[in-house]
């Protein structure tokens, strides 16, 4: 207790008892409380092939974020409909393991939304006709499970690059379908990978406190998020997704310069893949 | 009726309309700086919006503003007449099921001569008449079925026998008047009692089922009915009976 | 270039709306636009389960029925869209400690079923009379492989396009920005930016058919209040 009445403590005191005036002590004056510029990203830390067992994997570090997609390949009857496709399904787990908020259990809404959104990008990375054995017998079934170890915010950054370099990483055995018995035999020895169409670019871009915006928002920073803009580029440099929800209001040319920005997030990305 | 001014949510409201073409000099400065925002309608920054979709009503003389909009859920205000039913008994008092978020509490003592030792004992589901008292956002509203200044009932308190039954809150709005038509047509043919709760309950009793039933009907079928439109479906109803 | 249906490129198809149909839902709308329809029920404010419930504003809850088939991924996905979209613009804080509870029902899917969820609820919403901010309308277009653009694509369509749209705007707020966006294919920047002025205008479209709409409702029971 100073003489004027005022009251000092730590920083880390300060974090705790109010984490939303914290914050905006830092953006106020236009930075942010892990040192980064506004437009800035985390560094991103790519590892292709953690995994044996699977057949592709890659773990992805975006600051303390921590993601990692194995890719399991089983053979299966093709789809009637499309007989000459295989599968390519996609799962994101966001266990207790990666952040307290979440509960075991049956897969949280946030989990369920993830997924199924990265499902719907991942129809532009790799075509499904590569995955045929033999039309209308035989196709191999991709499941990508994407496990997040430690959520410290932007998970669906992570999530999406994770799937890019893990289907890069994928390699398949060769498949040979005998008619005669009905039976797929592989050849363990005799891998091929698969051609990953274009690779996928996101940029995640997050409105804090209804003023702010910031890219690559971690975890203290999404919780005072009004509003979250997801931008994902393609190898072509094209939009391949532009997904901005929550009621916080991003305008127009604020959205043309977040794609700007995820322009040139794209060329870091890119080095870190290879 | 041609004049009336529909607004939906977001709508900015003008309030200096009337000001700027009448009574200039009576009062003005009262009037024209305080502006009272009743329901449906909310100040944001400079600007009144409006949130709920209806009529836009003002009192020029009082400067009041108000949406009048018809809903179906019950949300409790200070002094609202309301039909309850009784889920729960407490030691305090019992939890009646208003038709609001949450249930309203009605204390053992909030009836006419009503004593520590002498309460009246109300089963769970029973139906009362009460006067809403305590009504805020954060906290369960509270109703008591007798006036606390005078200590009579003045009509509030047990309904037995009849039947409760629910409608729009802007019927049961239009029915608290007396004159409303439905019940003046119905009363010229049987007699019957009613309360009627701003909540979107009323409570209808008469002489036998029979008419308890044709009564209600006919009142909840005056939802989209004129008054002369109610006359003709009352006697429609009474010719049948 | 002409469109299956025979529309401009540019023009919604019909529009159609009946408030108030479910008479044990608070609010309801049955909205359609063309083959597209779409049921909305609203509940609330009502209590909400004690371990929700938050003390400071109302929670809102979207449930999202498909019209075939189990629940699926795809349902959350659209009910996160909606939740987050109204979330903010329910004046949840005047309702503290309850539950606005939105139920959709899609009754049969011909493209643009986002859109068509969003403007849905709005008019459910109203028609339950929950503080809105503001009136909050969406629309869809969709870029075909010809780069001719089309509002209120149908799922023939959609199947058939390049890159789709779906934008949603408060009232009176267009130049402030979209309250939700979700575009997906392939495009480039002066098609987004096209598709978002196409969007604009098709929202202000749905935006007078609902005044019209609410402005029936509420002129028929105030005429009987009147009387």
């Amino acid at each position: 207790m100073g003489e004027t009445g005022q009251v000092t403590f730590a920083m880390q005191t300060f974090e705790r008892i109010h984490p939303v005036e914290f914050q905006r002590r830092f953006l106020s004056q236009s930075t942010r409380h892990s040192g980064r510029e506004f437009m800035q990203f985390r560094t991103l830390q790519i590892i292709k092939g953690a995994i044996s067992t699977a057949q592709g994997s890659a773990t992805v570090r975006l600051g303390n974020t921590t993601v990692v997609c194995g890719i399991k390949a089983e053979v299966c009857e093709p789809d009637v409909k499309r007989p000459t496709s295989g599968y390519l399904t996609t799962n994101v787990e966001l266990s207790p393991m990666c952040s307290a908020r979440f509960r075991p259990g049956a897969p949280s809404d946030e989990a369920q939304v993830a997924s199924e959104h990265i499902h719907r990008l991942s129809t532009h990375l790799i075509d499904l006709t590569h995955l045929c054995i033999e039309s209308g017998r035989a196709a191999w079934s991709l499941s990508a499970d994407i496990v997040c170890l430690k959520h410290d915010g932007n998970v669906l950054d992570a999530a999406v690059i994770a799937l890019v370099a893990a289907l890069e990483d994928l390699q398949l055995p060769r498949a040979e379908f005998d008619s005669a018995t009905g039976m797929v035999s592989a050849e363990r020895t005799m891998c091929s990978g698969v051609e990953v169409k274009k690779r996928l670019f996101p940029a995640t871009f997050t409105l804090v406190d209804d003023v702010y915006v910031v890219a690559d928002a971690d975890d203290a920073e999404e919780q005072m998020a009004t509003a979250s803009l997801l931008v994902v580029i393609n190898g072509d440099g094209k939009l391949v997704n532009v997904w901005k929800r929550g009621s916080g209001v991003i305008s127009k040319e604020t959205i043309e310069q977040c794609v700007q920005a995820a322009r040139v997030r794209m060329v870091e990305i890119a080095k870190a893949i290879e | 009726m041609a004049d009336i001014k529909i607004v939906l949510p977001g709508d900015i409201i003008d309030t200096h309309r009337k000001e700027d073409t009448e009574q200039p000099e009576s009062n003005a400065e009262d009037s024209a700086s305080v502006i009272r925002l009743g329901p449906g309608l909310l100040q944001a920054s400079e600007a009144v919006s409006a949130v709920t979709a209806g009529v836009l009503h003002s009192n020029s003389e009082t400067n009041r503003w108000w949406v009048a909009g018809n809903k179906r859920r019950y949300v409790a205000a200070v002094g609202e007449p309301v039909v309850g039913v009784v889920v729960a008994r407490h030691g305090e008092g019992y939890r009646v099921d208003i038709g609001s978020a949450h249930d309203a509490l009605l204390p053992h003592l909030a009836f006419e001569g009503a004593t520590k030792r002498n309460k009246p004992n109300l089963a769970v589901g029973t139906v009362v008449y009460g006067r809403v008292v305590v009504a805020n956002s954060v906290m369960d509203p509270e109703i008591e079925c007798y006036n606390s200044n005078t200590g009579k009932s003045e009509g509030y308190g047990e309904l037995s026998e009849g039947f409760m039954f629910k409608c729009s809150l802007g019927l049961a709005r239009r029915l608290i008047d007396t004159k409303a038509p439905v019940l003046a047509a119905l009363g010229n043919g049987v007699p019957f009692e009613v309360a009627v709760g701003v909540n979107g309950r009323v409570w209808v009793n008469a002489e036998n089922v029979e008419t308890t039933i044709l009564v209600a009907n006919a009142i909840r079928n005056s939802e989209y009915l004129d008054a002369k439109q109610c006359r003709q479906m009352v006697k429609e109803l009474l010719e049948k009976q | 270039m002409s469109r299956p249906d025979r529309r401009e490129a540019s023009q919604l198809r019909a529009l159609n709306c009946s408030l108030g149909q479910l008479n044990r839902a608070d609010g309801s709308t049955q909205f359609s636009a063309g083959n597209t329809s779409v049921v909305s029920g609203v509940y609330g404010p009502v209590e909400a389960k004690v371990y929700e419930e938050k003390l400071d504003r109302a929670v809102v809850e979207v449930k999202f029925r498909a019209d075939i088939g189990a629940p699926t991924t795809k349902d959350k996905w659209v009910e996160s869209a909606v939740r987050s979209t109204f979330e903010r613009e329910i004046l949840a804080h005047l309702h503290p400690r309850t539950l606005v509870q939105i139920v959709i029902q899609l009754r049969e899917g011909d493209g643009s079923v986002d859109s068509a969820a969003i403007n849905a609820t709005t008019l459910a919403l109203v028609d339950a009379g929950i503080p809105l901010k503001c009136m909050i309308t969406a629309a869809t277009c969709a870029v075909l492989f010809d780069d001719t653009t089309v509002v209120d694509p149908t799922q023939e369509e959609i199947d058939a396009a390049r890159s789709t749209h779906t934008f949603a705007f408060a009232s009176g707020s267009n130049d402030r920005g979209p309250l939700y966006v979700d575009s997906r294919g392939e495009f480039t920047m002066d098609e987004y930016s096209h598709c978002y002025d196409m969007c604009t205008l098709a929202t202000e479209r749905v935006l007078a058919f609902m005044r019209t709409a609410i402005e029936g409702k509420v002129t028929k029971e105030a005429k009987i209040g009147a009387a």
